[in-house]
């Protein structure tokens, strides 16, 4: 017998004997305050992953596809297109990647009205 | 749409070599509906209760406490489930099921590790970082499972159905129907022989962990 087929058994064990026990739901109550706090994390996680949609929310899919080099480089394109364009912020190295994104498809909504 | 309402976007996408966004940002409504719909206190305290019995089992094999190691796992599982790391398809499985195959996973890739490097030395200077990295959780891990299946097989000595499903799990398999083929039994002596095994095996670790702690005291 493999040391490897004697893991295996282990493990399928334990997996049955998990999948039993958790059928049970024989939680303590410190146990069952851990599991509250764990579901919290995930609902939080969610939030913020809802909130981070949310807030691009009005920039086009592809804007929202591109990476952070990428979009510099466009936004450094737009500027040499509209030197004379007045922009908010123009230190864009130091925003987010999502703000930048959302300076990118003001930067094009503003080129597209110009143009 | 109108037509007329996408052409700029389309214009816009061709003069700067941007593909078609085809995938929409992850993850999308309708997976964050079901993660809503299946986040319950009931998921939760099922998942919760899988991963306590696996670090109650990982605790004794060790022979020592590992505190966090339930919220450790669970946590890895959900972020990497929102990370996109580990895909959850809501329309083939249930959220639980996902987390609970997540963490199985984890837990099972350690004892191949273990395995895929057991021939690799410490004092091997050149693969020491290797050897590091691969550690089994814990080194004593096939002393234990080699007590583990002799104290089993002890238990059940005098009763070959649970036996011949033991055997069956050391030829790796494990699933129902096939089990049933290579021992013969038929469904409902599987079901009971099966239950039976399971309840032999699930106080197991506690009575090795107690053995050992009494062969150690008989020492000192």
């Amino acid at each position: 017998m493999t040391r490897n087929s004697k893991r295996s058994m282990y493990e399928a064990l334990a997996h049955e004997v998990a999948m039993d026990a958790a059928a049970r739901r024989e939680l303590t109550d410190t146990q069952r305050a851990e599991a509250r706090e764990l579901l919290a994390f995930a609902q939080g996680k969610l939030a913020e992953l809802e909130a981070k949609q949310d807030r691009c929310k009005g920039v086009r899919p592809e804007i929202r596809a591109m990476d952070r080099p990428s979009v510099l480089k466009r936004l450094a394109e737009i500027f040499k297109l509209q030197p004379r364009a007045v922009f908010a912020f123009r230190d864009y190295a130091r925003l987010s990647d999502d703000d930048l994104r959302l300076a990118l498809e003001d930067a094009e909504q503003m080129l597209a009205r110009l143009s | 749409m109108k037509e007329t309402d996408i052409a700029p976007d389309r214009s816009w996408r061709a003069a700067h070599d941007v593909q078609p966004d085809t995938e929409e940002a992850w993850p999308p409504p309708t997976w964050r509906a079901q993660f809503k719909a299946q986040a319950t206190s009931d998921m939760i305290e099922d998942v919760y209760g899988y991963v306590a019995k696996r670090a109650t089992w990982i605790q004794h094999q060790q022979g020592r406490r590992s505190p966090g190691l339930i919220r450790e796992l669970i946590q890895d599982a959900l972020g990497d489930t929102f990370a996109g790391i580990v895909r959850w398809d809501p329309s083939r499985c249930p959220l639980s099921l996902h987390l609970k195959t997540v963490i199985r996973s984890r837990l099972s890739h350690e004892y191949e590790r273990a395995e895929q490097f057991a021939h690799i030395t410490i004092g091997d200077a050149d693969e020491t970082k290797l050897a590091r990295d691969a550690e089994p959780i814990d080194p004593g891990f096939d002393t234990y499972v080699d007590e583990f299946e002799t104290r089993l097989r002890q238990l059940a000595a005098d009763d070959p159905a649970v036996l011949a499903i033991l055997d069956a799990y050391l030829e790796g398999i494990t699933e129902r129907a096939k089990v049933c083929r290579v021992t013969g039994l038929t469904k409902a002596n599987y079901h009971n022989a099966h239950r039976r095994l399971k309840r032999l095996a699930e106080n197991l670790p506690e009575h090795l962990r107690a053995a050992a702690i009494g062969s150690l005291a008989a020492i000192a």
